[in-house]
């Protein structure tokens, strides 16, 4: 069912990277086409080129990517060598275009209305009233609730999925032909990206546009795509209708990327946890006040009366979405901020060490983990050090630790910039071993990771348990993840708990409500077993 | 990976020289001066001078000679040698208001920024000494002594410091949120040291920029103490008491305002461009908008 004519026609395209790169071009001689009333979805990790693929669309790149060379032509005209106003006016009603964090793409002082109005007030001549009519009229149809009062807004006062709704309503506001969206529900909750996904595929049935949406989530992509260009290092590794992309890839990379998704098969259902009680929290409370003299206090539960126990050797998943306490929860585990009431016991310990010798937590973001201006070795060393190691012979051991995590053992004396993302996580990793804990939490730790080191990483932390009889804290809000490395969940929901037990039980059988929507929601799920390896 | 291969003493070699920033022209050009007027400074008896302080009646007002290069002042004195000599007393006190103004400024806003009861205290009688114009509290503060060399840097460091601390405490401000940060304290770091090895170096490239200002405007205002009489004793040559001198004869002898007046807008303009060029070198966000 090949559609009529491609809106999109994008040939032998590259785009040079300016001097000192790893490699010598962002995107090197891709080809692709979009046809009315069809989503392509580009997919690829991070560093594949796939955004520099939009933005040389909508003529957004910036300045250092110079001597662009090939074809981008839209309904049969070249963009390349449009001028700017010939632009300018091919954005927007032309081609629309949403970005990945809805936060910062809006201007935070401006009313959402008015930004949606902003796209008329440049493209037409219309009267004040009719503009409003038709501000509401979008905003309607991308079902944001009451928008007459949502038209005066601002965007700090909406939830995530409304921004991106709000983003949506502005970039479809004159009926573009084209709607490029760039990993337009990376930064939302699964529940909200289910309800976007649909969205975008409703309006895009009825208004027959073509869709180039951008997202590195195979998962995502089986929910929405009609067909699939798979890009690694800048240039396309497969394509093909996402039928056959998907379940039968001709390709080792994206096969590789497939299976690299983990499965909702719960991996440890016959794991059997004997170990002794490590971590006790009980009835954990933290409530913060805000406002004050002049205003009326605000009181913000940020979590309830949170029990749980960790035994060694077992993996407790904490699932739960943005605002949903998980994170303070941590915290509150790991001393860094006091609970209002409860309190956090760790388990009988032999020879009484210290607090954080017990207990190490591994953080989301790998870039802003480590000091950037201390070599990693120095970031491994500190904890061992503070604790009355000597220097050389931390090191010794951070070079130990440096192989046991993978890496090469003379890495230790260069900066966290010069390692990826995956490598830093890893030495976070290694970083909190070399306290030698018997609790390890993990923050999200491999939420940050693009899927192919996500596998990675996961596989060290469960191989490191077992080695070294860890228990293990994790948090997380992707239920694939939490069903490849835990043994219990609990899953929380604005600050309390709503569900605990073990991974098999829940995931055959989840009783509240929330997580059956949490199940609901998550991309992707059940074709997986269709692919044949 | 492609790095494998460098040596394994990574952080010596990582660095360049000469390291980009000195190539900045306003750097360059700033740097330039501000050595020249150091060198003239330091080698000030090498630089063909006499005693500064040599008060020769019978040599009074004379104009340019072969003796005299730039004249004679009032009492005699060699105008040329008391302009070079007072570059001493104008770089000793505009680096040591800077030195000072930084440590201070440093300790206090590591502490405020930090913890946050003692930051609603500090920052009030910040924001008061703020208040007060800093040459307006400079004049104070050297007037409740004898002055000399020393009354005067601590009379103008102190109403320095309060600059230092809102920014060392706005940098704080945002770094101790860092998960670095956190993560130092999961591996039991003390606080110090947490604000010496985490926290501290976030802050020297803003610092660097701001010193050269805080060293530029010291020196001015020292010159302006000395110009209204209040700054240094009149025996220690100093611009300001030059120009301050020179200006009831400025009508016969302009020499006497014009020298040490070129040393002073040079200096200045030197350091000037330093901290601009620094800040543009430094701060690639600022530069981009410029």
């Amino acid at each position: 069912m090949k559609p009529p004519f491609s809106i999109l026609e994008i040939s032998d395209l590259a785009i040079p990277l300016p001097g000192g790169g790893d490699r010598g071009f962002a995107v090197d001689g891709i080809s692709l086409s979009v046809s009315a009333g069809e989503i392509v979805c580009v997919v690829g990790e991070s560093g594949s080129g796939k955004s520099i693929t939009a933005q040389a669309v909508m003529g957004l790149l910036p300045k250092v990517f110079r001597n662009v060379s090939g074809r981008i032509m839209f309904e049969g005209k070249d963009v390349t060598t449009a001028t700017p106003a010939q632009m300018r006016d091919l954005r927007g009603r032309g081609i629309g275009m949403i970005f990945q964090e809805p936060m910062t793409a809006l201007n935070p002082v401006q009313k959402v209305g008015e930004q949606i109005d902003e796209v008329l007030r440049t493209h037409l001549t219309l009267s004040r009233k009719e503009r409003r009519a038709r501000v509401i009229a979008a905003m309607e149809e991308v079902r944001l609730p009451d928008p007459e009062r949502l038209y005066h807004a601002f965007p700090h006062q909406l939830s995530g999925g409304q921004r991106q709704r709000v983003l949506i309503a502005a970039a479809l506001i004159l009926k573009p032909r084209l709607l490029i969206a760039d990993e337009p529900t990376t930064a939302l909750d699964v529940t909200t990206q289910a309800q976007i996904l649909s969205q975008i595929r409703d309006l895009q049935r009825d208004r027959g546009m073509g869709v180039l949406f951008i997202t590195h989530d195979i998962g995502v992509v089986r929910e929405i795509a009609d067909r699939v260009v798979v890009m690694r290092s800048g240039k396309v590794v497969e394509e093909g209708p996402a039928d056959v992309v998907l379940n039968r890839p001709c390709s080792d990379y994206t096969r590789m990327l497939i299976d690299a998704v983990p499965t909702l098969e719960p991996a440890r259902s016959d794991h059997v946890v004997t170990g002794e009680v490590a971590l006790k929290v009980e009835g954990v409370t933290k409530i913060y006040h805000s406002g004050g003299l002049f205003q009326g206090k605000r009181v913000v539960h940020a979590l309830q009366e949170t029990s749980l126990s960790l035994r060694r050797g077992e993996t407790l998943g904490v699932i739960g979405e943005s605002g949903s306490g998980k994170s303070t929860l941590a915290r509150c585990i790991m001393q860094l901020i006091d609970p209002s009431s409860g309190k956090v016991t760790l388990g009988a310990s032999a020879g009484g060490r210290p607090f954080y010798q017990r207990i190490q937590i591994i953080f989301q973001d790998p870039y802003r983990s480590l000091n950037p201006r201390r070599t990693v070795g120095e970031s491994i060393i500190e904890g061992p050090m503070n604790f009355g190691q000597p220097r050389t012979e931390a090191m010794e051991r951070a070079r130990e630790l440096m192989a046991l995590v993978g890496l090469d053992p003379t890495a230790v004396d260069r900066y966290p910039h010069q390692f990826s993302g995956g490598q830093r996580q890893r030495i976070s990793i290694a970083r909190a071993l070399a306290m030698e804990p018997e609790i390890l939490v993990a923050d999200e730790a491999v939420s940050a990771l693009d899927v192919s080191v996500q596998a990675q990483v996961l596989r060290l932390i469960d191989d490191l348990q077992k080695r070294l009889d860890l228990a293990i804290l994790f948090i997380t809000h992707d239920l694939r993840v939490a069903a490849q490395i835990c043994d219990r969940l609990i899953v929380m929901h604005r600050g309390s708990v709503v569900e605990q037990g073990a991974v098999s039980s829940i995931f055959a059988s989840p009783a509240h409500a929330y997580t059956r929507e949490l199940f609901a929601s998550i991309p992707g799920k059940g074709e997986k077993q269709a692919v044949l390896t | 990976m492609t790095n494998l291969a460098s040596p394994p003493l990574a952080s010596v070699s990582t660095k360049r020289w000469p390291p980009p920033f000195l190539l900045h022209p306003s750097v360059f050009i700033g740097g330039l001066l501000v050595t020249m007027i150091i060198l003239v400074a330091v080698l000030a008896p090498l630089l063909g001078t006499v005693d500064p302080s040599r008060i020769a009646p019978s040599m009074r007002l004379k104009p340019p000679s072969e003796l005299a290069w730039f004249g004679t002042d009032l009492y005699g004195r060699d105008v040329y040698s008391r302009a070079i000599y007072g570059a001493r007393s104008s770089i000793l006190i505009g680096l040591c208001v800077a030195a000072a103004a930084l440590i201070g400024g440093v300790a206090i806003g590591l502490v405020t920024g930090y913890f946050r009861w003692v930051d609603a205290v500090v920052m009030r009688i910040m924001d008061g000494l703020m208040a007060i114009p800093t040459f307006l509290l400079a004049i104070a503060l050297v007037s409740l002594t004898r002055a000399n060399v020393a009354t005067v840097i601590v009379a103008l460091t102190i109403p320095e410091i309060p600059r230092v601390v809102r920014l060392v405490r706005s940098v704080v401000l945002t770094v101790r949120e860092e998960p670095f940060v956190e993560a130092a304290k999961t591996v039991g770091t003390s606080t110090p040291k947490l604000l010496w090895r985490h926290i501290l170096p976030s802050t020297t490239a803003p610092l660097m920029v701001l010193g050269t200002y805080i060293c530029a405007s010291a020196i001015l205002i020292e010159a302006g103490l000395s110009f209204l009489g209040t700054g240094l004793p009149p025996e220690i040559p100093s611009w300001g008491n030059m120009i301050s001198e020179g200006r009831t004869f400025f009508q016969v002898a302009p020499r006497l305002v014009f020298l040490p007046s070129l040393f002073l807008a040079l200096t200045v303009l030197g350091i000037n461009l330093l901290g601009d060029g620094l800040r543009d070198t430094l701060d690639p966000r600022i530069a981009k908008r410029m």
